[in-house]
């Protein structure tokens, strides 16, 4: 049983001084009595097991506390209680459909996953920049139909975005969500606040990582700047989506009709998981690409295009 | 009484004075007295004749039935005998139950002075033999003299030791010759098979059982509960446990089975026991023991 404040769980360690304090059974009255041996009777049939009762606790009060703190205990722990069961009929699959899921492999164990996930009434999301809702309450064999047939595409994934569309439909009641992401760009509040918003809901949110790590370095994001002078200054932040660091060499080359070819190249060194942002400045008219020079397992994200209309002088008579 | 260790009540003894001591057995005492007994002697009651013997006293002889049948016939007459009381009392530690006046010796010791008070109105002897692990014990006495060096000598004793019932019996066995009264009186917290023993040796007197106990004795108190260690007044044994309402019942039974057993032991050989509460009068006591309530 999972817990949402597993810590709570310590109270228990209440029971112990509890068990002590009963222990402690205060000092017996002595009485003086001549007829012991009667006593020692009863002792002979049927005391041997009082005895040994009495060597325990016997006080009711005792397990009523005890019952007292082990459920106090709990209730701090929270308990999480999977009252939807795992072969639920209805399954909502969210599969991750960014550009990081086109590594070799990812993708395909993707749909294993999926497939493997499936139940009676299955509903299909795929979660690009926008959750993409592909099916809806289709049958297992329609569901892993329309899995088979899913690629990655060039775009970025918004999976938490897609868990919370899932989420708010009431349609989905009793649902069991399945997310499959290699979760390598996660934006968004921790994976662990939508299971709770999902048990909410009466709903089981499980998360299926799929893919091994692999080196990915990717622009995320640029913007141009017009600094008035008939040139531009780009800024692009660069990722480095892999544990390590690494050095990346990134090229801005710009074409223009009007101007001759030019490249400029930046190094920069990024920390695992590191992101820093590279300034190009004069940027001509045209079309300027920045590229990122090292190679990795998706390539797609490593070229960001820069598009700048060329403005020719005219010549007017007056 | 100065340097007196128990608490002996006499002030009944004068309302005793009206009474005297019935006896269901014969005696067989050596001294001549005033109670019949099994023995033909010197007595005013004539039994029987016999033929005479050569060497017979002529004095005894019938002469008027010699005249009638022509033979010669001894008469007999029953002897007078003097009554031997011997009482045993329970001197071992239990008679100290309860704390509080008067305790089970006490309470003895006075209903042992009131029977021999009876003994002493009538020139007959007796002797109080206390015993616990041995036996204390004196000649018989006789006169009033004697009787208040009793009293002060039963003030005096110290109380202590087990209750030692059937080898108490063994011992006094071959000191009381005569066929005497004997009453014990005991709280009779001893085995049975020993309570039983001592019955049988002394069955060949005319043996009364008197039981005394205190109420708190078979009903243990409402103060008792909980966890209660239990000392053994006798052998300072202890016992600790939980008492409880079950329990206190479970040990009202055993009493009772005690007392059922030592009540069967009465009955085989016939002789009379008195369950005597110490919270009665002890007047009322000597007079249910000599048969007059």
């Amino acid at each position: 049983m999972d817990y949402e404040f597993p810590l709570g769980l310590a109270a228990l360690a209440g029971i112990i001084p509890l068990i002590i304090v009963y222990l402690l059974k205060p000092r017996p009255k002595q009485v003086i009595l001549p007829s012991l041996m009667f006593i020692q009777k009863i002792g002979q049939n049927v005391l041997d097991s009082r005895r040994k009762i009495t060597k325990k606790i016997t006080d009711p009060l005792f397990f009523l506390q005890l019952l007292a703190l082990i459920l106090v205990s709990i209730a701090i722990a929270g308990p999480v209680l999977d009252d939807i069961s795992e072969n639920s009929k209805k399954v909502v699959i969210i599969i991750d459909s960014s550009s990081s899921m086109t590594v070799p492999d990812r993708i395909n164990n993707a749909r294993s996953a999926a497939i493997e996930s499936l139940g009676e009434e299955n509903t299909i999301i795929a979660a690009e920049s926008i959750p993409v809702i592909l099916a809806k309450a289709v049958d297992e064999a329609n569901a892993k139909e329309l899995i088979s047939s899913m690629k990655a595409k060039n775009t970025p994934s918004d999976v938490p975005k897609s868990i919370l569309t899932v989420v708010n439909d009431k349609e989905n009641k009793d649902s069991r969500i399945v997310v499959i992401s290699d979760f390598e760009n996660w934006v968004g509040r921790t994976p662990e606040t939508y299971i709770k918003i999902a048990n909410a809901q009466n709903m089981q949110l499980e998360f299926l990582q799929v893919g091994r790590p692999t080196p990915n370095y990717a622009i995320v994001n640029g913007y141009l700047k017009d600094r008035n002078d008939g040139t531009y200054e780009y800024t692009c932040t660069v990722k480095n989506f892999n544990n390590k660091s690494a050095k990346l060499d990134v090229q801005m080359e710009s074409r223009s009709g009007m101007f001759s070819t030019q490249k400029v190249s930046n190094s920069i060194s990024l920390d695992g998981f590191g992101t820093q942002q590279i300034k190009f400045t004069s940027i001509p008219q045209g079309t300027s690409t920045v590229e990122i020079l090292n190679k990795d397992e998706v390539p797609c994200d490593n070229l960001a295009y820069i598009s700048i209309p060329e403005v020719t002088p005219k010549k007017s008579s007056y | 009484m100065a340097g007196a260790k128990n608490k002996i009540d006499t002030s009944f003894l004068t309302q005793l004075d009206k009474y005297t001591l019935p006896l269901k057995n014969r005696v067989t005492a050596v001294h001549a007295g005033n109670h019949i007994s099994t023995k033909k002697g010197a007595g005013l009651d004539l039994v029987d004749h016999r033929k005479y013997n050569p060497g017979d006293p002529l004095k005894k002889i019938d002469w008027n039935l010699y005249a009638r049948t022509e033979k010669l016939y001894i008469r007999r007459f029953e002897e007078d005998k003097n009554l031997n009381m011997v009482i045993l009392l329970d001197a071992s530690s239990s008679m100290l139950f309860p704390e509080s006046n008067p305790n089970k010796f006490e309470y003895a010791s006075t209903i042992a002075i009131g029977v021999s008070y009876i003994v002493m109105r009538y020139n007959d002897q007796y002797m109080i033999a206390t015993f616990a692990d041995n036996v204390d014990y004196t000649k018989a006495h006789k006169g009033r003299d004697e009787f208040l060096r009793t009293i002060d000598n039963l003030s005096t004793i110290s109380v202590n030791g087990k209750t030692k019932l059937a080898d108490c019996a063994d011992v006094l066995y071959s000191r009381i010759k005569s066929k005497s009264m004997v009453l014990i009186i005991s709280d009779f917290l001893d085995n049975l098979d020993s309570i039983r023993h001592a019955v049988y040796r002394l069955s060949r007197h005319e043996l009364i059982l008197v039981h005394l106990y205190d109420e708190n004795e078979i009903n243990l108190p409402e103060t008792v509960d909980g966890i209660v260690k239990f000392i053994d007044s006798e052998t300072n044994e202890e016992v600790s446990i939980s008492v409880g309402p079950q329990f206190k019942k479970e040990y009202v039974e055993e009493y009772g089975r005690h007392m059922a057993e030592l009540d069967k032991i009465a009955y085989d050989f016939k002789i009379p026991f008195f369950n005597i509460s110490i919270k009665n009068q002890p007047i009322d006591a000597v007079l249910t023991i000599i048969g007059e309530r």
